[in-house]
């Protein structure tokens, strides 16, 4: 093993060390990925599995997101036919062939192999022929509902807004968006003058998604709640 | 007759693309999840599913702001939660063997390599909020304002996990670099 020098501070080997390496194919494992999602939303509610090698206890969490449909699936895929750009601007020809993005079983031309980077564990792929399992939650439809509940909103309806995130609970009380969903929730019930329930709703918000980046929104809304009270508890102020 | 009026330009910054954000944020996801603890076997399912809640939660980003805090904002919340969930499991860190990239001599890239798995290894001693502070602050670049935006935090808390993260980081490397014997 080679004997180097550690720097007089030790925080400068955080600035020295460089951008993580990213494995061989990695980009275009998570592009097939989100292309198989995206197959997958066009044979209703179907998700390919979590990969053979994800750990256990995770697959669960994370197989209903793996392969859902997603408009950005679209989008991220489209993209891809640039995505020489990610590998270092080599300006070669595109890998993944356009058409590819709207068939049903998709084919992807990769490209030509090169050098490996990095040696690391191969990263399963999501082949298609990999049996489908119904899926648990479906984003496309879950989206949509919470467009219709924002849509309420903005029309100041709160409480239409309420009814249709309590569909997406009923449909999806585990979806992928229970947190945008749950951040509406408690604006809509604030909205409404529900603060006592909102606060409990907040509460356990707090409690289930402590890093969300809704948050603040949730905490405004909770704000707003206790101010709106304080105004009714005394009129003077 | 007077003048048509010159066209404004547009200044505003414009609408992210969720499949650009795809394509130039790939490597800065997958480089900030590892950095917080993700073992190399999870990479894949944890990036696709920041890039998931991206899509779900980039009318929310505000364009005035820059792009990666908020990514990593994300990336934290997921990794949290996959830490909660796979809390049982022992986290070992592989050492990446990376293959001569031109760049670096063969000596100055395994040297690169073990100060990259010492980075590693320190950061992995640190609790999730004090690393996160780090890793965008000291590795990132980003400006403190910016790093407390996107952690949800104040400044003063930003700036105190800082310094607490630090000196944490000091103490880890220089343990870590006496038992593995190679850096010292």
């Amino acid at each position: 093993m080679t004997r180097a020098r550690l720097p007089s501070d030790p925080c400068e080997l955080l600035r020295e060390v460089g951008p993580e390496p990213v494995p061989e194919g990695a980009f275009e494992h998570v592009a097939l990925r989100l292309q198989g999602t995206l197959a997958g939303a066009a044979s209703a509610e179907t998700v390919t599995p979590s990969t053979p090698g994800s750990p256990r206890g995770l697959s669960g969490v994370l197989s209903p997101m793996v392969s859902l449909p997603l408009t950005f699936a679209v989008g991220a895929l489209a993209g891809l036919v640039g995505f020489q750009e990610f590998r270092d601007g080599a300006g070669s020809a595109p890998s993944l062939v356009p058409s590819a993005l709207v068939s049903a079983a998709p084919k992807l031309e990769l490209p030509p192999p090169e050098p490996a980077r990095v040696t690391l564990p191969p990263p399963s792929v999501p082949s298609a022929a990999a049996p489908a399992i119904t899926a648990v939650s479906n984003l496309a439809q879950e989206r949509s509902l919470l467009d219709r509940a924002r849509a309420k909103m903005t029309a100041g309806e709160p409480s239409g807004a309420l009814a249709v995130l309590a569909l997406h609970e009923r449909r999806y009380p585990r979806g992928v968006l229970s947190e945008e969903r749950e951040a509406m929730a408690i604006n809509a019930l604030v909205s409404m003058g529900h603060e006592e329930e909102a606060r409990r709703r907040g509460a356990l918000f707090q409690a289930r998604f402590p890093s969300s980046l809704v948050r603040r929104s949730v905490e405004a809304a909770l704000a707003n709640a206790s101010a709106r009270e304080a105004e009714v508890t005394d009129p003077r102020r | 007759m007077a003048a048509e009026p010159l066209p404004v330009a547009d200044t505003s910054p414009a609408p992210l693309d969720a499949s650009q954000v795809f394509r130039q944020e790939f490597r800065y996801v997958w480089g900030s999840l590892r950095r917080l603890g993700v073992h190399d076997a999870d990479l894949e399912d944890l990036t696709h599913e920041v890039f998931v809640r991206v899509h779900a939660q980039l009318s929310l980003f505000d364009p005035t702001r820059p792009l990666r805090p908020w990514l990593f904002g994300i990336a934290l919340g997921v990794s949290a939660n996959y830490r909660r969930l796979a809390r049982h499991r022992v986290e070992v860190f592989k050492e990446v063997t990376e293959l001569p990239d031109g760049a670096h001599s063969a000596d100055e890239q395994v040297e690169l390599q073990q100060r990259r798995e010492l980075v590693h290894r320190a950061l992995h001693k640190l609790p999730l909020e004090q690393r996160a502070v780090l890793v965008l602050h000291e590795m990132d670049g980003f400006g403190m304002p910016d790093v407390a935006l996107a952690l949800g935090i104040n400044v003063n808390t930003a700036y105190s996990r800082l310094r607490i993260g630090r000196a944490a980081f000091k103490t880890a490397v220089q343990r870590l670099a006496r038992s593995l014997g190679g850096l010292r």
